[in-house]
C-alpha cells in the first residue's frame, strides 16, 4: 500500500509540475525570437516538454 | 480533380470496413473471445477524443493563432497522468452500480435524482448536436473540396443545395444505420459494445496514420526538412506571429481555460465516458492509457504547426480556407491519392466521434428523458416495455443526427471548426464541478448540484448560444453590441463590464464561477435526504466498501419476488431475465421459486438489474411502485452504512495485529530455541568444568592424606609423592587459567589489542618461551622462517598464546624421538604458519572435532588424557577473532600439520 501512495504522490506532483510548466509566467521564459535547432524556441519548448512529461507518466506507472 | 465516383466508391468501402470490423468484434464478444480486451485498443479507442476539429482544424488555428491549438491536447495529456486513481475510481463507481452514462452517473450520485439526470441530459444535447454538426460540415465540405479542386470557389454553400443532393445528409444515414446496429443490441445499456469500440479503435488508427502521411509528405518532401519550413515563415512577419503567443493577460487566461476545458471534455464529453468507463473491460488498462493515449495526442499534433506554415506559404495571398489545409496542400501539388487518403482520415475522425456520441446520448435521451415519462403513464403500466425501450433508443440516434444535420444546414456554417467545438467544451465543463465535488466530498448536494448546473447552464446559453442566434439573424445583433435592455452590464460578451476575456473565456469563467460557487454554497447550507447521504457515501467511499454492503437494507419495506421478477420480464424481456434470475440463484445458493417475500439484497440485485437497462433514477421509480411500506430512517440506514465500514476498517486492522503477532512469535520461538541451547551447553560445560578440576584435585588430595597419615615415609617415597603434588596444582593452575581465557573469549570481553607485528620475531619468542620442555623431553624444533620481517595487524600476545599452544601440542604428543618443525610463508594478503610434528598422526573423524572445547585425544600410549581440552579450542576462536582460518591436515602414522591462515590486514573488528 505504501508503494501505492508514493506513486499517487508522484503523479500528482507531476500534474502540478505540468500544469505549472505549460502555463503563464514559465510559459513567458520561452516566448522569444530565437531559433533552437533551426526550430523556433517556443515551438521546441512544447515538444520537449510535452515529450518529457508523457515519458515521466510512463515511467512512474509502469516501473513495479 | 478526383471523380465522384472515385471518393464515393472508397468511402463506402472505407464504411464497409468498419461494418466488417464491428460485426467481427462483437461475433468474437458473443463467442467469448473477446477482441477489445486490452490497453492497446482502449487507448486507441479513447483517441475518439480527436474527431475532425483535430484533424482539419488544428491546423486551422495554428494558422490563425500558432501555438494556440496545443491546450485542447495539453489538457487531456495532463489529467491522464492521475487517471491511475482518478479514472480508476470513476471505472469502479460505475461498474458497481452499474452506471450506463454521465447523466446516470450524476443523477446517482445526486440520490437517484431524475432531475439531474434530465438536466445533464438536455445540457449534453444542446452543447454536442453543434459539435456533430460540425463533423457533418468536415465530412460535407472535404468532399467537394476533393471532387471540385481546383475549383474551390463553386464548393457550395449549403444552404445553396438541396437536401437530397446533399452528402452530409447520406453520411449521417449512415452513421445512423451503424450506430442503431451496433450501439442498441443489448437492452442493457451498462453491457459493452465490443464491435463498436473495435472500429472506434480502427478508425483511431487510420486516421493517425492519415495525418502522419500528410505530414511527413509535407515536412519530408514539399520542404525536404522542418527547419526550412521555418526559415521561409521566419522571413515573413505575418507568420512569424504564428509561433508566438500573444503575451496579454487575454491570451494566457484564455490558454488556462482552453487547458482547463479539455481536461474537462476529455472526460466528462458524452463519448469520453462512454470509452473511458462504460467500454472500459478492465480498470487495469487503464495504466497504460495513461500515457499511450497522451501519446497518441502527441503523434498527431506533431505536424499541425509546419502544415500551417507551408500551407500559409504556398497559398500566401489566396483566399484557401486554413481549416482545408490538410486537404488542399497535397492536392496542390498532384498528390491525388494522398488527398485521399487524408479524406479518408478526416472520414474516420467524424464517424467515429458521430458513432460513439449518438450512441452515448440516445442512452441518456432514452433513459433520462423518454422513460420517466413512460412510467408516469398508465396505459403502459403493464406492458412489457423491452422492445419499447431498444426502439426509444434507436429513435434517439437518429433523433439525435437529424438535429445535428439541421443544425447544420441552418446554423453552422457561420463558424470555423474550431469555435464550434469550443461551445460543446464550455457546455459539457459545467459537469466537472458536481462530478469532481461529487467524487470526493461526501456533502455535495442534490439541491446544490441542481441549480449550480442550471445556473452555469443559463450562463452558457445567454453568453454563447445567443449571440450565435444573434449572429445568425435570428434576434437583434444589438443584443451583442449594446446587452440585454441596452443594460451595457448584461452584454454576453462582457458580463459586469468586463472585457479581458475572448467569448469562449468569458463564458467559461463566468458560468463556472457560478456553477461551483453555487453547489458548495447551497451544499453547505442545506440538508441531504436519505437517499442523498446513501448515494453519497457509496460513491466517496467505493474503495472502502466490501460485497457485504450490498443487500444491506437501503428498502426498509415489503415486497414479493413475483412482482419484482414481473418488473424484470416487464424491462428487460423474458430471456434476459431469466438469465439475470439464474445468476442471483447461482451467487446465493437459493431457488427463488420457494420464497414469496423478498429480502432486501434481492430488492437490491432487481434494482441494480434494472438499473443497466434505464438508468438509476428510473429504476428507483420502478422499484418504489412495487416496495410497500417506507423507506428505512435516516439513523438505521447510516448506522448499518457506518458499521460496515468500520466493521471493514477493524477487520483490515485485526489482520494487520494477528500478522504482526505471528511474526513476533516466531521470533520469540527461535529466541526461546536458541535460549535452551545456550543452556544446555552451559550445563555441559559446567559439568566438564567440574569433572576436570576435580580429578587433579582428588589426586592432590589422596596424597595429601597419605603424606598426613605416614609421617614416617621415607624421603625418597616423600620427594616422589610432593613431585606428583607439585604437577597436579600446576595442572589445576593452568586448567583455571584456561577456563577463564576461554569464558572471557566466549563472552567477548576480552580486549584485544592490535597492533602491528613481526610474525617471525613473534615465532622466535614463542619458540623460546617453549624452549624448556623441548629440553626435557629432547624434542627436536627446527624452524624455516623468511629472512625479511613479516608484518601483520594482530594481537600479539594471542598470537603467541597460539604459537607456544601448537607447538607443546605437537611436542607431547610426538613419539619417542619429538621432532617439530615451525614454517611460515608469506601468500600475499595472507600468512600461512605451519606445526608439523612426526608423532602418530589424528584420525579422519578426529580431525574436526579436536577444536570443540573439552574433545581430548586419548594418549594411545598412556591411555590418560593430556591436557584440559581446552588449547585447541581457544586457539581457534583466536584465530577465528583474526579473521583467519585453522585446521589440521594429517594421515595416521605420519604426523599431523597444523595449519593456521592469517590476514594481514584487519578490517575493524
Amino acid at each position: 500500500m505504501p508503494e501505492f501512495r508514493k506513486k499517487i504522490e508522484r503523479l500528482t506532483a507531476l500534474l502540478i509540475g505540468g500544469i505549472l510548466l505549460l502555463n503563464f509566467p514559465l510559459l513567458a521564459i520561452f516566448h522569444r525570437d530565437a531559433l533552437w535547432f533551426g526550430l523556433p524556441a517556443l515551438y521546441m519548448y512544447f515538444v520537449t516538454a510535452w515529450a518529457l512529461f508523457i515519458a515521466l507518466v510512463a515511467v512512474i506507472l509502469e516501473r513495479s | 480533380m478526383l471523380s465522384e465516383w472515385v471518393i464515393l466508391v472508397t468511402s463506402f468501402g472505407y464504411l464497409g470496413i468498419l461494418f466488417g470490423i464491428a460485426y467481427l468484434g462483437d461475433k468474437r464478444a458473443d463467442a467469448g473471445n473477446s477482441i477489445i480486451s486490452n490497453p492497446y485498443i482502449y487507448a486507441l479507442s479513447i483517441a475518439v477524443y480527436c474527431t475532425t476539429w483535430t484533424f482539419y482544424g488544428s491546423v486551422g488555428r495554428a494558422a490563425v493563432s500558432g501555438v494556440g491549438f496545443l491546450p485542447i491536447y495539453l489538457g487531456p495529456t495532463l489529467i491522464a497522468a492521475v487517471w491511475w486513481f482518478l479514472l480508476r475510481k470513476i471505472i469502479r463507481i460505475s461498474k458497481t452500480f452499474r452506471i450506463t452514462s454521465i447523466a446516470d452517473f450524476l443523477a446517482s450520485r445526486f440520490g437517484k435524482s431524475a432531475f439531474i439526470g434530465g438536466l445533464v441530459t438536455v445540457i449534453a444535447i444542446a452543447g454536442i448536436i453543434p459539435y456533430i454538426s460540425l463533423q457533418l460540415k468536415a465530412v460535407s465540405s472535404t468532399f467537394n473540396v476533393l471532387h471540385l479542386y481546383p475549383a474551390l470557389e463553386r464548393v457550395p454553400k449549403s444552404v445553396e443545395i438541396t437536401i437530397w443532393s446533399d452528402t452530409a445528409l447520406y453520411v449521417a444515414i449512415i452513421m445512423a444505420l451503424f450506430s442503431i446496429l451496433f450501439g442498441t443490441r443489448h437492452i442493457d445499456a451498462t453491457e459493452r459494445h465490443e464491435g463498436m469500440v473495435a472500429a472506434i479503435a480502427f478508425e483511431s488508427l487510420v486516421k493517425l496514420l492519415a495525418f502522419l502521411a500528410v505530414g511527413f509528405y509535407v515536412v519530408f518532401v514539399l520542404f525536404e526538412k522542418p527547419g526550412d519550413i521555418f526559415s521561409l515563415a521566419a522571413d515573413s512577419a505575418p507568420m512569424s506571429m504564428l509561433t508566438h503567443m500573444k503575451t496579454s493577460l487575454e491570451s494566457y487566461s484564455s490558454w488556462f481555460v482552453l487547458t482547463l476545458i479539455s481536461v474537462f471534455a476529455v472526460m466528462f464529453l458524452p463519448r469520453q465516458f462512454q470509452v473511458l468507463v462504460v467500454e472500459n473491460v478492465n480498470e487495469e488498462h487503464v495504466k497504460k492509457a495513461s500515457w499511450l493515449f497522451p501519446l497518441y495526442l502527441f503523434a498527431i499534433n506533431l505536424f499541425v504547426v509546419p502544415i500551417a506554415l507551408a500551407g500559409k506559404i504556398t497559398f500566401f495571398g489566396s483566399s484557401v480556407d486554413a481549416d482545408i489545409f490538410v486537404l488542399t496542400l497535397p492536392l496542390t501539388y498532384g498528390e491525388k491519392f494522398l488527398a485521399l487518403f487524408v479524406y479518408i482520415g478526416g472520414l474516420s475522425a467524424a464517424t467515429g466521434m458521430v458513432i460513439v456520441e449518438t450512441i452515448a446520448l440516445s442512452t441518456m435521451v432514452s433513459n433520462d428523458l423518454v422513460v420517466p415519462v413512460l412510467l408516469r403513464i398508465k396505459a403502459l403500466q403493464h406492458e412489457n416495455l423491452s422492445s419499447l425501450l431498444l426502439n426509444t433508443r434507436r429513435l434517439s440516434i437518429l433523433l439525435v443526427l437529424l438535429l445535428g444535420y439541421l443544425y447544420f444546414r441552418f446554423i453552422g456554417e457561420a463558424y470555423a471548426l474550431v469555435s464550434i467545438g469550443l461551445i460543446s467544451f464550455a457546455a459539457v465543463a459545467q459537469f466537472a464541478p458536481p462530478f469532481l465535488l461529487g467524487l470526493f466530498w461526501k456533502g455535495a448536494s442534490r439541491r446544490g448540484a441542481a441549480w449550480g448546473l442550471s445556473i452555469g447552464f443559463a450562463i452558457w446559453m445567454y453568453t454563447l448560444i445567443f449571440p450565435s442566434l444573434a449572429i445568425a439573424g435570428w434576434i437583434p445583433i444589438s443584443f451583442i453590441d449594446e446587452g440585454l435592455f441596452g443594460i451595457p452590464a448584461l452584454r454576453p460578451y462582457h458580463l459586469f463590464n468586463i472585457e479581458v476575456f475572448d467569448p469562449i473565456t468569458h463564458s467559461v469563467v463566468w458560468s463556472l464561477l457560478a456553477n461551483t460557487g453555487i453547489l458548495v454554497i447551497m451544499s453547505l447550507t442545506g440538508q441531504q435526504s436519505v437517499q442523498e447521504k446513501i448515494q453519497a457515501k457509496l460513491f466517496v467511499d467505493v474503495f472502502k466498501q466490501s460485497p457485504m454492503l450490498r443487500g444491506s437494507p437501503v428498502w426498509g419495506g415489503t415486497a414479493r419476488v413475483s412482482d419484482l421478477t414481473g418488473l424484470l420480464v416487464r424491462l428487460l424481456g423474458q430471456e434476459n431475465c431469466n438469465r439475470a434470475l439464474e445468476r442471483y440463484e447461482r451467487r446465493h445458493g437459493i431457488s427463488l421459486s420457494s420464497i414469496k417475500e423478498a429480502d432486501a439484497g434481492f430488492v437490491e440485485f432487481v434494482e441494480r438489474e434494472l438499473s443497466g437497462a434505464i438508468g438509476a433514477a428510473s429504476a428507483r421509480v420502478m422499484i418504489s411502485t412495487v416496495v410497500e411500506g417506507e423507506d428505512v430512517s435516516i439513523d438505521t440506514l447510516m448506522r448499518v452504512l457506518d458499521e460496515t465500514s468500520q466493521v471493514i476498517e477493524y477487520s483490515h486492522r485485526l489482520e494487520e495485529k494477528s500478522r504482526e503477532l505471528e511474526t513476533a512469535t516466531q521470533e520469540l520461538k527461535r529466541t526461546n530455541e536458541r535460549l535452551k541451547e545456550l543452556d544446555r551447553l552451559k550445563d555441559e560445560f559446567i559439568s566438564t568444568v567440574s569433572h576436570e578440576l576435580r580429578t587433579p584435585l582428588t589426586s592432590i588430595r589422596a596424597f595429601s592424606e597419605i603424606l598426613c597419615d605416614d609421617i614416617d615415609m621415607d624421603r625418597e617415597k616423600r620427594r616422589e609423592l610432593l613431585n606428583i603434588l607439585v604437577t597436579e596444582t600446576e595442572r589445576l593452575t593452568r586448567l583455571v587459567n584456561e577456563i577463564l581465557d576461554f569464558t572471557k573469549l566466549e563472552s567477548g570481553t576480552y580486549s584485544w589489542a592490535f597492533e602491528e607485528v613481526d610474525l617471525v620475531k613473534v615465532i622466535r619468542e614463542s619458540l623460546r618461551s617453549s624452549g624448556q620442555l623441548a629440553q626435557s623431553t629432547s624434542a627436536q624444533v627446527s624452524e624455516q622462517l623468511p629472512r625479511k620481517a613479516v608484518m601483520i595487524v594482530a594481537d600479539r600476545d594471542r598470537i603467541m598464546q597460539v604459537i607456544i599452544n601448537l607447538v607443546t601440542n605437537a611436542i607431547k604428543y610426538s613419539g619417542e624421538n619429538p621432532k617439530v618443525e615451525i614454517r611460515l610463508h608469506d601468500e600475499g594478503p595472507h600468512v600461512r604458519i605451519e606445526v608439523a610434528d612426526n608423532g602418530p598422526g589424528i584420525p579422519h573423524e578426529e580431525q574436526e572435532r579436536i577444536f570443540e572445547k573439552f574433545h581430548q585425544i586419548t594418549d594411545r600410549r598412556t591411555g590418560k588424557p593430556h591436557g584440559t581440552g581446552l588449547g585447541l579450542s581457544i586457539c581457534k576462536r583466536i584465530v577465528e577473532y583474526h579473521r583467519g582460518r585453522i585446521f589440521v591436515q594429517s594421515s595416521p602414522g605420519h604426523g599431523a600439520t597444523f595449519i593456521v591462515i592469517l590476514p594481514k590486514k584487519q578490517v575493524a573488528p
